[in-house]
């Protein structure tokens, strides 16, 4: 009786197993941009800033010296950490400068705990061993960030003589966290809205990107030239996110998109045009990059 | 990539963050539930309580007063999602002075897994509670007439005649509850803690290959259970063995004891 169980069991994994695997599932996808004049409309432009606790006295600080990180720097520091986070291989970096395994204490020194999701390539991911990009996280053996933010969030902590310390949360436990004081600021690509000032306070942005679509490469959307021709196509970002803010207020009612129930994580939206679930999803440049690229390997 | 080389480069590139997440599905679910069960014991005792005649008037106030404390704490730990209370416990708990972070203290077990193993364990409380409760009641009132007419005082009788038959005979729900742990642990990555459901976003964050972590997870957890469901079943049968009927048992030693007592 229990073998017969367990060969039932087995065959219906096989079965489960081998038409997915037959598939492809790696379907490549591909970047179209949209228009800068129809993105204006939206008031919103996708600067990200960091995101700290009302009326905290860190905004001024952090403000300074984030007008001292030149566009130049920012753009290296992107592209930089794009082809990281698109690298099959980890990037190991210079061997000259020095490998973080453990986040460095200085008694007399103050503490800044940033808060990511070390999901969100290029802006902040996590690695499973230390290069001279990385920086541990808390709590976490053996997980390592890196990204865009992680290189902010070092030179913040440099220039103002702080300890850094990174925690990982979700992405929705991350205003949580900056209210509930787990956290001193959020470093997490999030875009600076009225919303989120309701219950946080956000410095001047640290990077500024465009808003893109990512389609199928097989689909005709990736040939599109109009956004009109999203009518009636199903679009997906993630959950609380202003991409996805976007979808519910311009693309839905100019465009006659249909608003596909948000996502956890932009890995999750990944799969989700991949497999064909939604026909585009809405995202930041840098982030479509490495998508796309991270997509093809 | 095809997926099965997707998984090979997983398991080959990420395991460790999938060995990581294992241990740490395994001692919620371990923890969670035999604490629970305890637990759920003394709450299950404290929802029973039965008001008796020859009660002075303080005892009745505090068996009344722990009547409601058990009803309160089984009705609100069962009627709200884990990851609400979760979310609550852990980022509630900080808003007012509480830092599980600074109750971490090892590697393993950091603030985020202590936040979990309360969460999880005094939310298995409440349901264990509630199956050990409908054991007891399933236990033929008889028994606790025959053992008190015997002389066992009412805490004797619980203990040593209706808690072990209620036990056995729920025995098949406490496993069904410790599967539900195995998976439902899940949930607590919203507070940050590393189990195997969130080794995959934290394996695939840079490739991408959601299905490939997604089935292999669904792979352990599979196992996981079907582990349990064995062991579960080996386990009611060999108690169906060794313990017939725990009341002659309590009947033997019983007699025996007034004997020596005689003598």
């Amino acid at each position: 009786m229990n073998k017969a169980k367990l060969i039932l069991c087995s065959a219906l994994m096989v079965g489960l197993v081998t038409p997915l695997s037959s598939c492809n599932s790696s379907s490549s996808l591909a970047i179209v941009h949209f228009e800068q004049s129809i993105l204006g409309e939206t008031q919103k432009d996708l600067s990200v800033s960091i995101g700290v606790q009302k009326d905290s006295e860190l905004t001024d600080s952090l403000n300074s010296v984030l007008a001292d990180i030149s566009a130049d720097t920012r753009n290296t520091l992107m592209t930089e950490a794009t082809e990281r986070a698109t690298a099959l291989e980890q990037v190991q970096g210079d061997s000259s400068e020095t490998v973080l395994t453990e986040a460095p204490y200085d008694e007399t020194k103050e503490t800044l705990i940033v808060g990511m999701e070390a999901n969100y390539a290029p802006f902040n991911w996590t690695e499973t061993s230390p290069s001279s990009y990385t920086y541990p996280l808390y709590d976490k053996t053996g997980e390592y960030a890196d990204g865009y933010d992680v290189q902010i969030a070092k030179m913040c902590a440099e220039n103002l003589d702080y300890n850094l310390v990174i925690k990982k949360y979700t992405w929705e436990a991350l205003i949580p966290a900056l209210n509930s004081g787990e956290i001193n600021m959020i470093i997490a690509g999030m875009t600076d809205t009225p919303e989120r000032r309701l219950s946080i306070d956000f410095t001047n942005p640290y990077y500024t990107s465009e808003l893109v679509l990512i389609v199928s490469a097989d689909s005709d959307l990736a040939e599109m030239t109009d956004l009109n021709d999203l009518n009636g196509r199903k679009v997906v970002s993630q959950i609380q996110t202003v991409t996805d803010d976007v979808i519910e207020e311009v693309l839905v009612p100019e465009y006659g998109a249909i608003h596909e129930s948000a996502l956890k994580t932009f890995s999750a939206c990944a799969t989700a045009v991949q497999t064909g679930v939604a026909d585009a999803m809405t995202a930041e440049y840098p982030v479509a990059v490495s998508i796309v690229n991270g997509t093809t390997n | 990539m095809t997926l099965f080389e997707q998984i090979n480069y997983l398991i080959s590139n990420y395991g460790s963050y999938f060995i990581k997440g294992l241990m740490a599905t395994l001692v919620l679910a371990i923890v969670g539930t035999l604490v629970g069960l305890f637990l759920g014991i003394f709450f299950a005792l404290l929802r029973n309580l039965s008001l008796d005649e020859h009660d002075n008037r303080l005892q009745r106030i505090l068996k009344i007063i722990g009547k409601i404390v058990a009803t309160v704490h089984i009705e609100i730990w069962r009627g709200i999602p884990m990851m609400v209370q979760a979310m609550l416990v852990f980022f509630g708990g900080a808003a007012i002075g509480i830092s599980w972070a600074r109750l971490g203290f090892s590697d393993f077990f950091n603030g985020y897994m202590i936040c979990g193993l309360f969460v999880i364990t005094v939310n298995t409380s409440a349901y264990m509670a509630e199956i050990v409760r409908s054991g007891m009641n399933g236990v033929d009132k008889g028994q606790m007439e025959a053992a008190r007419s015997l002389g066992m005082s009412y805490m004797q009788t619980i203990w040593h005649v209706i808690i072990p038959q209620a036990l056995k005979n729920s025995l098949p729900t406490i496993g069904n509850e410790f599967i539900v742990n195995i998976k439902d642990s899940s949930v607590l990555n919203v507070i940050g803690l590393t189990e195997l459901y969130a080794s995959v976003s934290a394996a695939t964050n840079r490739n991408y290959f959601q299905i490939a972590g997604y089935i292999i997870v669904a792979l352990i957890y599979l196992v996981l259970t079907l582990c349990t469901s064995l062991l579960i079943r080996w386990l009611s049968k060999s108690k169906k063995n060794k313990i017939s009927n725990p009341f002659t048992l309590k009947h033997d030693n019983l007699t025996q004891g007034e004997s020596n007592n005689a003598l």
